[in-house]
């Protein structure tokens, strides 16, 4: 019941027998803690009355905290940045859906697809500096908080061809729980392998490398189910047809997203969070600015592209303001470059 | 086939929620040491190089600067450790007859001997 309560569990439509037990069992809990104040201190006549009392609050209670809306990410809406959970366009995202709070990040899983749709981080210099002190070992597992029937299993991806791909990977997380968390089959997708191994794990290193250039990033990866038609492995998890990685840099005010076809093309798009929200039905960042949304920034697909990236490496500090000037004056010096040739070379 | 890994799950579940204390709670986390092809859910990184565990494969993919340097001599002796073990279980299975005479994956892509179909897409 503690793992229950520190990671309260949210549903959007179906509440299961499973949940119902676990929230009565967590009332009868507080009643017989009840009843003993009330033996030790009332009269009888007045202890039944109060016990009828505490019992109609408790299940007030019980009613409203399996209400829909009650806001399970509570406790962990430091994931999202201005404390706001992404919105949605395609409200069938929510069918079978549940907010699910880990330790390091917040995660709307899919009964439906038994897949998350995203996974939230607030990635920090500092935690990405811890996370390099920790000893990389762990197990995949299924996710205890689910019902039966949603869970993933180890076995739905064994023998699939595809790979147990992170939505908030594992390098970004700063200590043993965090880690512990991030193996959960509530933060793993069916993942084209190439797509994993190469494409997302260099996009990883990427965002983490923004991370410490601009010292905090807002992060929600996720997954598309584009078209009529989507795969199911072992009968049971649906493979998505795309991958996203939406990162906001609160110190430029800028956001972008990346967006990649889960197969072994090597095709990764730069998108605006406007035309994200259109492919996916998810607004991944409410509470960024319009201007923020509609343009996408600048990213680079790998940390090869990255000519600064050294200065990032061994904790070494650079200079924030320089880091932010230096490209915008390149990018003019480009833009004059063109202007020129174009209208005096091009004759 | 639900039924047996849940019951496992509980199980855990409960053994990780009656203790509050982080300390004992990342004692009971002590990984096993990276068993190869013994189960199907260890993860291993040393560098950027990641190793998992399946029973029928290792998967290793990512990279590693080995540097001339202390860390650098432990990670290389993590890594002869790992790919020591990896021999012995391949011939201890070769000398059992358990290997199989041919691979069946072309290229790192992994075959798909499992069930796979096309299904109405729920969210559409």
């Amino acid at each position: 019941m503690v793992n229950h309560h520190k990671r309260p569990l949210q549903w959007h439509n179906h509440i299961s027998h499973i949940s119902h037990i676990r929230l009565i069992a967590g009332a009868s809990k507080e009643l017989t803690g009840s009843l003993e104040i009330t033996h030790k201190h009332d009269k009888p006549a007045l202890s039944v009355a109060m016990l009828f009392v505490k019992l109609g609050l408790i299940l007030l209670s019980v009613l409203l905290s399996s209400g829909a809306w009650a806001g399970s990410f509570d406790n962990c809406k430091q994931n999202f940045y201005a404390v706001t959970a992404p919105d949605y366009l395609n409200q069938k995202l929510l069918n079978k859906s549940m907010e699910l709070c880990f330790d390091g990040f917040a995660t709307l899983y899919s009964g439906a697809s038994r897949t998350p749709l995203w996974s939230a981080e607030h990635l920090t210099r500092e935690r990405l500096y811890q996370a390099e002190q920790i000893p990389r070992e762990d197990s995949f597992h299924s996710e205890s908080r689910l019902p039966n029937s949603m869970q993933a299993q180890l076995a739905d991806y064994k023998n699939s061809g595809y790979d147990r791909g992170h939505l908030a990977p594992n390098a970004d997380m700063a200590n043993t729980s965090q880690q512990y968390d991030s193996f959960s089959l509530a933060n793993i997708v069916p993942q084209d392998p190439r797509n994993n191994r190469y494409s997302w794990k260099n996009i990883e290193s990427v965002t983490r490398y923004l991370t410490k250039k601009h010292g905090e990033v807002y992060v929600v990866t996720g997954v598309v189910f584009a078209g009529k038609k989507v795969t199911q492995i072992n009968n049971r998890v649906l493979v998505p047809s795309h991958m996203f990685k939406a990162v906001y840099v609160p110190q430029t005010e800028q956001a972008g997203v990346y967006y990649s076809p889960n197969d072994d093309s090597d095709i990764v798009e730069i998108i605006s969070v406007d035309e994200l929200a259109l492919r996916s039905g998810i607004d991944v960042f409410p509470a960024i600015s319009s201007q923020a949304k509609a343009a996408a920034m600048p990213l680079e697909i790998s940390l090869g592209d990255v000519s600064d990236r050294g200065d990032y490496d061994n904790k070494k500090k650079a200079d924030p303001k320089a880091d932010q000037e230096q490209p915008l004056w390149y990018l003019i010096l480009i833009e004059i470059l063109h202007w020129v040739v174009d209208n005096f070379f091009k004759k | 086939m639900t039924q047996p890994d849940s019951a496992i799950n509980t199980e855990q579940n409960i053994e990780q929620t009656q203790t509050k204390d982080p300390m004992s709670q990342a004692d009971q986390r002590i990984k096993p040491a990276f068993a190869p092809y013994q189960n199907d859910h260890q993860s291993l990184q040393i560098g950027s190089l990641i190793f998992e565990n399946q029973t029928d494969k290792i998967i290793v993919y990512g990279d590693i600067d080995i540097q001339k340097t202390p860390e650098g001599l432990s990670q290389a002796m993590r890594l002869q450790a790992l790919f020591s073990d990896i021999v012995s279980e391949l011939q201890a299975a070769q000398s059992t007859g358990e290997l199989e005479p041919i691979s069946k994956s072309q290229g790192f892509v992994s075959e798909q001997t499992q069930n796979s179909k096309e299904v109405d897409n729920p969210f559409s």
